[in-house]
């Protein structure tokens, strides 16, 4: 363990500028990203948008760094930072006022191709200051399945429209035959101009107002002030990392992919040293044959994103957070493909599997010490359940989506369960559109949308609940065909995995009812008489008039040892069938009945639990025996405290008992007892296949569950480590 | 003939205006009373009769209009105290209400800084938990029902509900605004066989499209039903035992006054009713200069709110919100920062950064400098720094203040960390304090395409009179009022309103349009608004009647309410003129080239506001003479001026010994029996034939 004193001084002050006069103008430059984001999402009017709020506009400083960021999806602050360096790169001595760019090439910056970027450089007095960026999800760039996420591509050829960078428009006046050349493109032109319009617009307004800030205080304090923020958040950051302890924290997902019938693994290391942190992808398998592809600069901002609002909540999201962090992917695998891998699903595979992989370590990380133990939470909405929309109409062309994957679900907490269809980390402020909103444009109607029992990840604190939808066609006369596109994963395997004992949230589901009013000829279909479903995971399909589309969203992941649940609480969740009175009784060991009445001895019931757990588990033959042995402000887990003996080794103690499991300078999950499980132990709503396993390190003597892992039979256990 | 009274119930105060057969007015004020909020009320309206020399029931009893804008649905959600409601939904959407639209329930309505920090953000604990939601098995599409509603399961399901103590249900189902016979059969049945429970249906409170916004205010709705009618019912009866025979009107947050019986049964309307008086207030003596641009700004101990009334139009909000519960209605659109009087003052640690907020040492203990325990600089302890206060005059000499204590907390907490002296570092503050109201400014004009310039600016609340020049002039806002009225602008913004109700259809119309069909709608809605205020005692021609439609391009989702600007029935060519009209709206609101007219307009919503008229007061108008400040003044004190470039001797002025004409030219301070008004160097503060205070505010140095 480092011996970094948290209070050794890292001087935050702002230099050579009065702090009120920072503060004014800090306070103007987060306006200038808000109002821009506000024009964006006027000019554009579209669901995605405005409900969604798949966008992002943000500062940049004239060399390319991140200045200030407006909401929307974070990762895409990277995307954009590296796509406004590339414009400077590519375009020196060509870059005047009025001009702006376009780049949507994943292979140059961009995320995946439909999220174009536009890049305006800022003047003042024919100097270049600074550069804005926006970027939207446009609703089609001619890739060969409509909508953008394009399950059918098998290299980056058959995704659509790519730009590395071209001018738009050029001193102010529209190019219009580069417009109509990318709209001559699209399936659905006129969305696709407006979407291209909002971007416009919001860059004008930012530049207008960064504009009326350097007329107002001179470019060359608002560079300053730009430098300051800056260096501040670095500086903040940094003295933050000193507070918390060094170590290693290792953490795996797997992607499962339909089309490729296999499965990914994701491998994520995270070591801290000092006031810097690194994270490591080694372990990672080779790029897919789809689009689940991420690259490099994709990956650490999917890295990089989750970590603003869970470490960096208090500073202001910029350059001086990413100084901070290593990322390294390498070269050929899935999280850092070779052109022309296909990469066109990135944004919702493996890019938002590294939110994932990041969220679970930074929340071991903060969870390591004990002042920022609060802030750790599992898996928040593991995988986006994108639902692409063609319909066509006489002559016309729709491309549409649902909203309804933005709803979310809300990870567990180390204070409170995860809120219940609450939303994502890297989009703080995303929404779902009303299902009649939908209705009104769609000659779609939703048959449901519900919560889905037991969906959260069991814990101390449970996951937030997902939800499931079905919609079947209506109106027929307002559409010739609907083909759904979709791009599912997290149906053979939980991508919300939980942290610190949580369980994972459970897995997503697309099915197709074929016929489903067929059967006794009723309009709207019931429930009851829907046929046996297929799949309808991957592809385009084709919806028939009577046809019912089916698709179920993860919860999320759990937080600590579901044997620590209140047990008022686990009732009202089977009173507000939020889980099932068998998960109660099952995970959770609370005698319950369907109402939710607690029918029996809780703690009776749990003492059971806790040896059923070791009867079931092997248990090491010894655990350490320390000596003389202090108590130190770190932990490994809601349930694992560390301490430390006189030569300075640290242990990992049961709290429960306080046992010593193993050292926690190496490797103390490897002296805890571990049990192997079926996933079908986490809960009704979630998948299990013998391929993956639950797997729970427990106290050897008392039976707390201290760490879970969803995990191949074979794969090693995961390290969590204190340096020493 | 009689008296007409406005009574308004603030967080802290209670104030009322008492309007006579000439027009003339009188003012009471005094505490406002928990958990009675009616003793509050004949406080201040005995406040107001000694002055009149006038028994409160011989008040009352020759008293036509009583008029009244209450908090009690604020107070009851707030402190819990609502209904046990229940819920009727379509079945298979039994969660739209607690699903919240996914995190939209979770981050709306909290301030940016809060919304970053994602693990510390939840959504409003819910009015009722999801036992008390029933599914309804029945579904409508559009315009038509497509699964018919199955009477045995509905009372079924109200049976459990009342069986599990539910006193008021609500009922909401996917499309009934436009498709609303099934939850009117819920209504039929519930009436029949729960005659005592309140019942609110979505298609009555809130007939809009959007499920979850509809739901949660038909629930909300419900929730504060069984409240207010008891309030309101207690209100009457208590005013009839004084001898009240008149007419009680309640104010709405859609900006005019409504029936006891319609406030009962929409009480979502009163919510934040007391605010949207005070934008009247505002308006009205606005108006009475001849100003029809007014940014209306009230800056009290806890919040700044500010509402824009451009070309004497009130927008209304898009997505109101109370108590972080969404709710629909035609609510004027008001915002608010928690940056006021008794915001604290603080240093970001490490960074030394300074904040203004969002904590608030409230009235209690209140500011540093009332020597009631407050041990936190705020902002009302930063203008005491500034000189704008005079001890001996504070709040006319009635309380009290400890300025010594103000400079040490200040100097201990600001001050000094930033190694500035006291009154150096109070000036920056009071710049970063307007600064921050200045960028609050800009939210709600300059980014909505208002150009401020253009306004005047009204300023009410204790602590408006210190800022409200200095932040005009950041946005080179050329104009400041200060009402006399300002005390009870509210109260006053009662009298100046009219009965008022609002109608809508939700009919979705496509092109190409036509106005047999437009006229269809309206027709009806019409017949309904003048039957309801011919009802009401208004004759058929002083009715007024505004119509407007909400347009959308289909694939956008912004919808623009756009007024009808034609008399009686519509032509194809009025028709016409109001789609042009909203094409041009769409422009100007969203920016050039934001239509896509490809997708082709669509008519969504049909509405017409009835109106009333009632007779407006006529403010006491006072002889002009020539300009003599010099009666007034009481002395000189330093003061810190930014224009100034620092402390210089600033006049003191006694607002009570200032007569009409008089103007003042030299910076200081006017000191009112309830707030200080700052007069910045440059600017000219003259009172005004109303004794408004109006400051010409000197350009700023902005461009």
């Amino acid at each position: 363990m480092s011996e970094t004193d948290p209070t050794e001084d890292i001087d935050l002050s702002v230099e050579e500028i009065d702090p009120v006069t920072f503060q004014i103008i800090k306070h103007r430059l987060v306006r200038v990203t808000d109002e821009a984001v506000k024009a964006l999402k006027r000019v554009s009017g579209a669901p995605n948008t405005n409900e969604g709020h798949d966008l992002m506009v943000a500062l940049y400083t004239k060399d390319g760094s991140l200045l200030t960021g407006g909401v929307g999806f974070l990762h895409h602050y990277l995307g954009a930072s590296e796509a406004t360096k590339h414009i400077i790169d590519r375009f020196e001595g060509n870059i005047g006022p009025g001009d702006m760019f376009i780049l949507n090439d994943p292979y140059t910056a961009a995320l995946h191709p439909p999220d174009v970027y536009i890049i305006c450089p800022i003047f003042h007095d024919g100097e270049l200051q600074a550069f804005s960026a926006s970027f939207v999800h446009v609703a089609d760039i001619g890739s060969i399945d409509p909508g953008g996420f394009s399950p059918n591509a098998t290299t980056v050829f058959h995704e659509g429209f790519q730009t590395p960078g071209m001018k738009l428009i050029e001193g102010g006046e529209m190019r219009q035959d580069i417009l109509d050349t990318i709209l001559n493109m699209s399936r659905d032109p006129g969305m696709v101009e407006l979407d291209l319009r909002s971007e416009i617009a919001a860059n004008n307004v930012a530049k207008d107002r960064l504009q009326e800030l350097m007329a107002e205080y001179s470019p060359e304090t608002i560079e300053h002030v730009g430098e300051q923020l800056i260096d501040q958040s670095e500086k903040k950051l940094r003295k933050r990392l000193r507070e918390l302890p060094d170590g290693r924290w290792e953490e795996r997902q797997y992607l499962d992919s339909t089309s490729e019938n296999r499965a990914f693994t994701v491998q994520l290391a995270l070591e801290k040293e000092g006031d810097s942190l690194r994270f490591d992808f080694a372990g990672t398998d080779e790029q897919s044959e789809v689009g689940f592809n991420c690259t490099e600069i994709g990956t650490i901002g999917g890295v990089i994103a989750p970590l603003l609002p869970l470490l960096c909540h208090d500073m202001t999201w910029n350059d001086g957070i990413i100084r901070a962090i290593d990322v390294d992917a390498p070269e050929g695998t899935i999280v850092n493909a070779e052109r022309p891998a296909p990469i066109s699903i990135a944004t919702i595979g493996t890019l938002q599997m590294c939110n994932s992989l990041s969220t679970l370590a930074v929340s071991k990380l903060l969870g390591a010490s004990e002042a920022y133990a609060d802030r750790a939470t599992g898996v928040w909405h593991g995988a986006h359940c994108h639902v692409g929309l063609e319909i066509e109409h006489g002559s016309d062309t729709q491309v549409e989506t649902l909203t309804d994957t933005f709803a979310g679900a809300g990870g567990a907490r180390a204070f409170d369960d995860g809120v219940d269809l609450g939303g994502e980390v890297v989009n703080i402020v995303a929404r779902w559109g009303n299902a009649e909103r939908h209705e009104a444009v769609l000659p779609l109607m939703y048959l449901y949308r519900r919560f889905v029992a037991d969906s959260g990840g069991p814990g101390e604190f449970r996951g937030g609940l997902g939800h499931e939808f079905a919609v079947t066609p209506a109106d027929s006369e307002e559409y010739d065909e609907i083909d759904v596109v979709t791009m599912a994963r997290g149906i053979e395997v939980p991508q919300s995995t939980g942290v610190f004992g949580g369980y994972p949230g459970a897995n997503t589901d697309f099915l197709a009812y074929r016929d489903g009013a067929g059967t006794d000829g009723q309009y709207p279909p019931t429930e009851d008489s829907l046929p046996e479903p297929e799949h309808a995971r991957w592809g385009v399909e084709t919806l028939g008039d009577d046809d019912v589309f089916h698709v179920r969203h993860p919860g999320s992941g759990g937080y600590g040892d579901p044997l620590d649940r209140d047990p008022e609480r686990v009732a009202r969740d089977v009173a507000e069938k939020k889980i099932s009175a068998e998960t109660a009784r099952e995970v959770y060991c609370v005698p319950v009945d369907e109402d939710g009445t607690i029918t029996g001895s809780v703690e009776d019931a749990r003492e059971q639990c806790y040896r059923d757990r070791l009867e079931r588990a092997s248990v090491p033959d010894e655990t350490p025996s320390p000596g003389e042995i202090e108590p130190t402000t770190y932990r490994l887990g809601a349930n694992v405290a560390v301490e430390a003996d006189e030569a300075e080794r640290l242990y990992a103690t049961c709290d429960s008992c306080g046992t010593h499991v193993g050292r926690a300078d190496e490797d103390w999950k490897g002296t805890a007892a571990v049990s192997e499980e079926s996933l079908a132990t986490v809960g009704e709503a979630t998948h299990h296949t013998a391929g993956y396993r639950l797997r729970q390190f427990l106290c050897p003597d008392c039976g707390t569950l201290l760490d879970t892992e969803v995990a191949k039979r074979d794969d090693p256990r995961l390290v969590s480590r204190l340096s020493p | 003939m009689g008296y007409r009274i406005g009574t308004d119930i603030g967080g802290t105060c209670t104030d009322s205006t008492i309007m006579d057969d000439s027009g003339a007015v009188t003012i009471g004020k005094d505490l406002t009373t928990y958990p009675d909020l009616s003793e509050g009320i004949f406080d201040s309206l005995r406040d107001a009769t000694e002055d009149l020399d006038l028994g409160l029931s011989e008040l009352l009893a020759n008293t036509d209009l009583f008029l009244h804008a209450t908090s009690v649905g604020e107070n009851a959600l707030f402190e819990r105290e609502g209904a046990e409601t229940g819920l009727l939904a379509t079945a298979g959407f039994e969660e739209t209400l607690h699903a919240t639209r996914g995190g939209y329930g979770r981050w709306s309505g909290l301030p940016f800084e809060q919304v970053k920090d994602i693990i510390n953000t939840d959504k409003p604990e819910p009015l009722l938990p999801r036992t008390r939601i029933k599914g309804v098995s029945e579904r409508a599409y559009r315009d038509r029902i497509v699964e018919n509603i199955d009477d045995e399961e509905v009372l079924k399901s109200i049976d459990a509900l009342v069986e599990d103590g539910v006193e008021s249900v609500a009922a909401c189902l996917l499309w009934s605004f436009s498709s609303p016979e099934h939850e009117r059969r819920i209504k039929e049945l519930l009436s029949e066989r729960y005659p005592e429970l309140y019942v609110t249906i979505s298609s009555d409170v809130s007939p809009t499209m959007g499920e979850y916004e509809r739901t949660s205010t038909t629930v909300l709705n419900a929730y504060l039903g069984p409240t207010a009618e008891e309030y309101l019912t207690n209100l009457r009866s208590t005013l009839s035992e004084y001898g009240f025979d008149g007419l009680l009107l309640l104010m709405f947050s859609h900006g005019g006054l409504v029936s006891r019986e319609d406030a009962i049964e929409r009480p979502v309307g009163l919510i934040e009713s007391g605010p949207v008086g005070g934008l009247l207030g505002s308006q009205f003596v606005a108006n009475r200069r001849g100003i029809d641009n007014v940014i209306s700004t009230d800056m009290g101990g806890t919040t700044f709110k500010v509402g824009v009334i451009d070309d004497n139009r009130i927008e209304y909000a898009d997505e109101p919100m109370v108590g972080r519960h969404h709710y629909q209605f035609p609510k004027r659109d008001i915002h608010s920062i928690a940056v006021a009087g008794g915001s604290i003052i603080s240093l970001e640690e490490g960074t030394n950064v300074p904040q203004v907020g969002p904590e608030s040492a409230g009235s209690d203990p209140g500011p540093a400098c009332y020597g009631r325990g407050g041990d936190r600089p705020t902002v009302t302890d930063v203008d005491l720094i500034q000189g704008y206060f005079s001890p001996e005059y504070f709040l006319g000499g009635d309380k009290t203040m400890d300025p010594d204590h103000a400079y040490e907390v200040f100097d201990e907490r600001v001050a000094d960390p930033l190694g500035k002296p006291t009154e150096e570092a109070a000036a920056d503050i009071y710049k970063l304090i307007n600064s921050i109201i200045a960028d609050l400014l800009r939210e709600t004009t300059v980014e909505k395409g208002i150009d401020p310039r253009k306004f005047s600016l009204v300023a009410i609340g204790g602590a408006a009179g210190m800022h409200a020049a200095s932040y005009a002039r950041e946005l080179d806002i050329p104009e400041v009022l200060v009402p006399y009225t300002a005390s009870v602008n509210s109260a006053l913004g009662l009298l100046s309103t009219d009965v008022t109700h609002e109608h809508l259809d939700v009919q979705g119309i496509k092109p190409p349009f036509d106005a047999d069909q437009v006229n269809g709608v309206f027709d009806d809605l019409s017949a309904t608004a003048r039957e309801k205020l011919i009802d009401e005692g208004f004759d058929a021609e002083e009715v007024v009647l505004d119509r407007s439609i909400s347009m959308h391009y289909q694939r956008q989702v912004h919808e623009l309410l756009t007024p009808v600007k034609a008399e009686g029935r519509l032509t194809d060519e009025d028709v016409a003129a109001t789609v042009d009209r909203f094409e041009d709206l769409y422009e100007q609101r969203y920016g050039q080239g934001s239509a896509y007219k490809e997708g082709g307009i669509e008519m969504t919503e049909f509405r017409v506001r009835g109106v009333g008229p009632l007779s407006t007061p006529e403010l006491n108008e006072h002889p002009v003479s020539e300009s003599n400040p010099e009666r007034a003044r009481l002395g000189t004190k330093e003061m810190h001026f930014e224009a100034a470039g620092g402390r210089i001797d600033g006049v003191l002025y006694d607002f009570e010994e200032l007569t009409p004409g008089d103007e003042i030219t030299e910076p200081g301070v006017i000191l009112t029996p309830v707030t200080t008004i700052v007069v910045n160097p440059g600017d000219v503060a003259q009172m005004d034939r109303y004794k408004n205070i109006r400051i010409s505010v000197q350009e700023g140095t902005n461009e």
